[in-house]
């Protein structure tokens, strides 16, 4: 509106100086001219120029006495240098002690004969340098003025580690807190059963660390690594940037020279096999908003094999590229069921995979498996289009240009050259050969290693969604895993004569120490009370104190408080409740209530049937040493709980409660242990209580059955 | 003669101690086009290859409070294609031609570019003017990408462990500055969307006169120019932009009511006529002269209309993670103000590298954390600073804080070592190299420079202003910052697992 007023009012000036105006036209003309003037054919893409002439600069190759082979790549452009060590042993078995070189790259840095961790990190740090250890070596850089004092620091590190026990017992727990923090990361979930599936985990590429096999790892057995494989002989030095090769040359052979070279064990393993149909994996992720989905199988392409190329272009129409993959044609832009789904082949000396990868909504999730299965299925059977190929050729020829820009691209095209045994000219010829592959080879490709009807599907995901996910499966079945790989045991079926019932009758029979259930029910009419104090060390020496009150006929409360401060304290009077503390203040709500009265009555245990609990008797279960029954409860609200009955001696030794979050189901476990005898009542005088990555052990200071208790305490 | 030796000299000696890592002056050419769009170009011809870049100053702090995440999804939308290009084939021309594109938002600006073998250029430009001039956004394409941008919203954050956390801490810490949403923004927000939303976006800000073209690579600059000429140089300046836009997109009846409602019906006629036959810069020409004088002036919010947060802000929230978290964020100077630069040196003592002291005491020492990080948002107004702890595992997040709060104590009373001094200032300098490591990057910070200060050559200079931080000047910006009552501390508690259950 405001535009067009503006307009009408500018027109009618206009009228008024016709003279002035026409002047003003010509030399408008003129000014539009220069700019709008030109009519832009805009309908059609602009034709491309002449294509560049891609060179690939020539690495500097050259060998020490000791074996060490070294590439120099020389580029000024900028005033920094990159020097990286990659030592090439046979991929090694960590069995028990998984995780034993991931200590021991980040081991390495922590001391020298004559350096502690903290003086080699201000070393580094002083100069902007970035040193970096793996298993395999060291990747460091820094400003070309800082070289040599990278490189002195560089030496001490590499040639004289001590591995001291403090530093490696602190990059253990890291290392236990990330395992246990991946507890909510389904991607790494799903990755590690990936991982387990296609390889097995007597292969160098199936192990997952745990918390256990990352505890057994010592100093010694980092040394021990060290002296085995660090040798000069089976390792590349790479050096890229602003530096000649003669100045590399004479800084290598005083930094090098004198590395002993030694014998290094190899190792050979067995290939592993295709699953004789698909199979569906599941891990559980509880509150997963979404499921990680990958389909996946092992497979045999090496680097640099005839078909290698041809295999890449395959891949890279089915899952790779931009937007342009079928893979996220298909998920992404026509059905909108994920923000990414791309595949990848991955080329090994010992054994590749392949996996298709993508998060996707719950709902979504059979949906989407229906599809990736129908996209991998469809490259095998038919051509791909023209356009898909020759958009495919462009693009990776493109991408090859691109990754000419960093020098350490130029240095790893040397690097794999040598590593594995390429032709000298393959990088080189690399461009030539890629246009020539056809939309037969890609087929031909597609065929050999795509393997649709032999797959694993790994699903990360809410529990909700795995009666969608059988149909995918060649036996109707789901093979369930924990976070590691693991198979999830079916449990052993309980012997004839034991039923939920008989389980939690023999339990009350131990706790209240009676043999038959008429005393038991005395002894719970006679109970009126019972007070328990516990307190728990955590991190820090900080000193938690927790107690815990009933009183019958429903009444409780848990105080939990530190350095004497009331941290929370949780209270309910038989009929209202709610919870104080540094978390604020909140009341129960009327149907927390309902549920309150019935589960904090003190004969519940008692009284299930009575009360409206449903019991369910899934078997004998083991946990740690003990044989337990596991039974599944479920309270009149429908409040799931599970619980364990050691075998032999009846008591309790683990609940785990089962909470409904806006997010899905959540879990919480609490173990018991060391039961004594407390007033005729046998109470745990030890309690575990898993949250989390957190285990807190409370220790049982004192239980009193039937003392008194100021009713205080149940309020708020 | 003496005088003018002594001068040099001292320029010489001046140069020299200041700008220590810039060995190599990184070249550029400027210039504005008529339409205002600003052009930077930098030719390096190392790897055949170049990346044309286009910088719309307009993110998420731009945006109506009820249409929060409207930049972001908007620039989702700008891949759906033109009026001469279809859905989906924006994409395909830049991988047909070998190269590779992307965009992102952030609160401040808007940056999208492609990558292509240089004898693509010309390609890579005209991409880059249709999205400009006349972007075409369909229904199907706005269906799908909302979708889309859900779902990158549950991957990025709802399902990634701490993934709310700039979310809560802007929230937290700011009230009346559209800086209180981050660029995800809201999805029932996204799902009310009008079709007048969408254009009055596009016509708002997506504008010549908004955005900086910034080219690096192997190119001709003399050519370059004239490539850009050709193509941006015909979109249309000021209003005039949109009168285009709407002579492609309305119908002649629509067009007429909306720019000739008040003319005479013989009039319409012939406009309507005209629209038949003349191509849209005919029809600016001979109705619309004129009305590309004025550049119509860029809303942007009042970067000082936050008040000062008042005193501390905690909160607690429950996420999907194992490791409670301690986050605190600081209410900061806006970027490339003189108490930003030592706010970014103090970062660095505090947090960056092993040596760091968040890290060699807290991480390292006290076992208190598995990581520890301190980073201000570099921000066009005045924004935050996070401090953020993750606790290892059964740490309590009172004793992680409580150490997080010593080491900002010490900062603000006591001095920085002239080693640690001279370590952040080595840091820097390696950072600045790095940077400029790709044509990519150096596309990226040329339009950066001269969008947020209007100076591409703090490309060259930025460092000095670094360099000049002195150890006084740290001490003083943590006193002034990183007071209590200057920010927001937020307790991460994993969401399940209640001990007392």
């Amino acid at each position: 509106m405001k535009n067009n007023m503006h307009r009408i009012e500018k027109m009618k000036t206009m009228k008024t100086r016709n003279i002035l105006n026409s002047i003003l036209v010509m030399f408008f003309a003129l000014s539009v001219n220069s700019t709008l003037a030109q009519e832009v054919d805009r309908s059609k893409a602009p034709e491309p120029g002449e294509a560049p002439v891609i060179n690939i600069p020539k690495p500097q190759l050259f060998e020490l006495d000791n074996g060490l082979q070294v590439i120099v790549v020389e580029d000024h452009s900028l005033p920094r240098v990159a020097w990286r060590l990659y030592v090439d042993y046979d991929p090694i078995l960590e069995k028990d002690k998984t995780g034993i070189l991931q200590a021991f790259g980040q081991s390495m840095g922590t001391g020298t004969t004559s350096k502690t961790k903290v003086e080699i990190d201000d070393a580094t740090d002083f100069i902007g340098a970035s040193i970096n250890f793996s298993s395999r070596g060291f990747y460091a850089s820094s400003l070309t003025k800082h070289q040599d004092e990278m490189l002195s620091i560089l030496k001490d590190i590499l040639f004289n580690p001590t591995f001291p026990s403090d530093e490696l017992d602190k990059i253990k727990k890291q290392m236990v807190s990330n395992i246990k923090n991946n507890k909510s990361s389904a991607s790494t979930m799903a990755s590690n059963v990936r991982r387990v599936v296609n390889f097995g985990t007597e292969h160098p590429y199936g192990e997952v660390e745990t918390v256990e096999t990352v505890e057994n790892i010592k100093s010694e057995d980092l040394k021990k690594f060290y002296g085995t494989y660090f040798k000069p002989n089976i390792s590349y030095l790479v050096v890229v940037g602003d530096i000649n090769k003669e100045q590399a040359e004479e800084k290598i052979k005083s930094m090098f020279g004198s590395w002993e070279k030694g014998d290094v064990p190899t190792h050979k393993y067995k290939q592993p096999q295709l699953p004789s149909g698909n199979k569906v994996v599941f891990v559980e992720k509880k509150g997963a908003v979404q499921s990680e989905i990958r389909v996946t199988f092992p497979v045999q392409l090496k680097p640099g094999a005839d078909d290698a190329i041809a295999a890449s272009v395959m891949n890279s129409i089915l899952g790779g590229g931009i937007f342009s993959g079928r893979l996220m044609q298909n998920l992404r832009e026509d059905k909108a069921f994920t923000y990414g789904c791309r595949s990848a082949l991955d080329k090994d000396e010992i054994t590749g995979e392949f996996y298709t990868f993508g998060s996707f909504r719950n709902e979504v999730s059979d949906s989407a498996i229906t599809e990736i299965l129908y996209e991998v299925n469809r490259i095998t059977d038919e051509l791909v289009s023209d356009d898909e190929l020759s958009l495919t050729l462009n693009s990776m020829n493109g991408s090859f240009a691109r990754s000419l820009e960093s020098a350490q691209t130029i240095a790893n095209f040397a690097l794999n050259t040598i590593r594995y045994d390429l032709q000298e000219d393959y990088y080189q010829n690399y461009l030539t050969n890629l246009s020539k592959v056809t939309k037969e080879d890609v087929r031909n490709a597609a065929k050999k290693y795509l393997h649709p009807d032999n797959a694993y599907i790994v699903v990360a995901g809410s529990k909700d969604i795995t009666d969608k996910l059988k149909k995918f499966s060649s036996d109707g079945k789901i093979d369930e895993r924990d976070m590691y790989g693991n198979v999830k045991k079916d449990l052993e079926k309980a012997p004839e004569g034991v039923t939920a019932q008989s389980v939690i009758n023999d339990y009350l029979k131990a706790y209240t120490m009676e043999d038959k259930m008429k005393k038991v029910e005395k002894k719970f009419k006679k109970l009126k009370s019972i007070q328990q104090e516990m307190t728990a060390t955590v991190q820090g020496g900080m000193q938690l104190s927790f107690k815990s009150y009933q009183a019958a006929p429903n009444k409780e409360s848990q105080i939990i408080s530190m350095n004497g401060m009331t941290v929370q304290k949780q209270y309910f009077n038989g009929e209202t409740g709610g919870a104080t503390g540094m978390q604020g203040a909140s009341e129960l709500t009327e149907e927390e209530i309902k549920a309150k009265k019935v589960e904090s009555r003190m004969d519940a245990e008692l009284k299930y049937d009575e009360l409206g609990y449903k019991m369910e008797l899934l078997g004998v279960n083991k946990i740690g040493e003990h044989k337990t029954y596991k039974i599944k409860l479920t309270s009149p609200e429908g409040t799931v709980s599970f619980k364990d009955y050691d075998v032999d001696s009846h008591l309790l030794i683990r609940t785990e409660s089962i909470v409904e979050t806006p997010e899905g189901p959540s879990s919480s476990v609490i173990l018991f242990s060391d039961y004594k005898e407390y007033d005729g009542f046998m109470f745990p005088s030890k309690m575990e209580i898993e949250s989390g990555p957190q285990t807190i052990e409370a220790e049982v200071k004192s239980v009193e059955v039937n003392g008194k208790i100021d009713d205080a305490v149940f309020n708020k | 003669m003496k005088r003018i030796n002594y001068t040099l000299l001292a320029l010489m000696l001046l140069l020299g101690v200041t700008s220590i890592a810039q060995e190599k002056k990184i070249e550029f050419t400027e210039y504005d086009l008529d339409n205002g769009l600003h052009v930077i170009l930098h030719k390096n011809n190392k790897t055949p290859i170049v990346a044309v870049t286009v910088m719309y100053h307009v993110g998420s702090k731009n945006e109506n409070p009820n249409r929060t995440g409207f930049a972001h999804f908007f620039e989702h939308l700008l891949f759906e294609g033109s009026q001469n290009i279809d859905r989906g084939e924006f994409d395909s021309y830049v991988e047909n031609a070998g190269g590779t594109l992307n965009a992102n938002t952030s609160q401040d600006r808007t940056f999208y570019y492609e990558l292509l073998p240089s004898n693509q250029l010309e390609l890579g430009i005209w991409l880059e003017s249709e999205r400009m001039l006349h972007a075409k956004v369909e229904q199907v394409g706005i269906e799908t990408q909302r979708e889309v941008v859900k779902e990158e919203k549950r991957q990025r954050n709802d399902n990634q462990p701490y993934g709310s956390l700039l979310n809560e801490s802007f929230s937290h810490a700011f009230k009346e500055h559209p800086y209180k949403w981050t660029p995800i923004g809201s999805m029932e927000h996204l799902d009310a969307a009008q079709e007048a939303d969408y254009k009055h976006f596009y016509g708002t800000f997506y504008v010549p006169h908004n955005a900086t073209l910034s080219i690096a690579g192997d190119i001709n600059i003399e050519e370059t120019k004239k490539l850009i000429d050709k193509y941006f140089g015909s979109i249309p300046r000021g209003a005039n932009i949109n009168v285009y836009r709407d002579v492609e997109s309305l119908s002649a009846d629509d067009f007429v009511n909306k720019y000739f409602k008040d003319a005479k019906d013989s009039k319409k006629e012939e406009v309507k006529k005209a629209l038949g036959e003349k191509s849209p810069s005919d029809i600016l020409k001979k109705y619309f002269k004129g009305n590309d004088k004025k550049l119509p002036e860029i809303p942007r919010p009042d970067s000082n209309m936050e008040p000062a947060l008042g005193g501390e802000v905690r909160d607690t929230i429950y996420d999907n993670i194992q490791l409670p978290a301690v986050v605190m964020g600081y209410r900061m100077p806006a970027q490339g103000t003189k108490d930003f630069y030592a706010v970014q040196m103090m970062n660095r003592i505090l947090s960056r590298g092993e040596s760091s002291r968040f890290t060699k005491n807290i991480v390292d020492k006290k076992q208190l954390a598995i990581a520890a990080l301190a980073f201000p948002l570099p921000l066009e107004d005045p924004g935050l600073a996070l401090v953020l702890g993750i606790t290892n595992a059964g740490v309590q997040p009172e004793n992680l804080e409580e150490a997080m709060n010593k080491e900002i104590e010490i900062m603000r009373t006591e001095m920085v070592s002239d080693r640690e001094y001279k370590k952040a200032q080595n840091q820097i300098e390696n950072d600045f190299v790095y940077n400029f490591a790709s044509v990519a990057g150096i596309a990226e910070s040329l339009a950066n420079y001269h969008v947020y200060f209007g100076d591409a050559n703090l490309i060259n200079t930025e460092i000095d202003k670094y360099m000049a931080v002195t150890k006084e000047d740290i001490q003083n910006a943590a006193k002034k910052y990183l007071s209590k009552d200057n920010r927001v501390v937020l307790y991460y508690l994993p969401k399940e697992g209640d001990s007392e259950e």
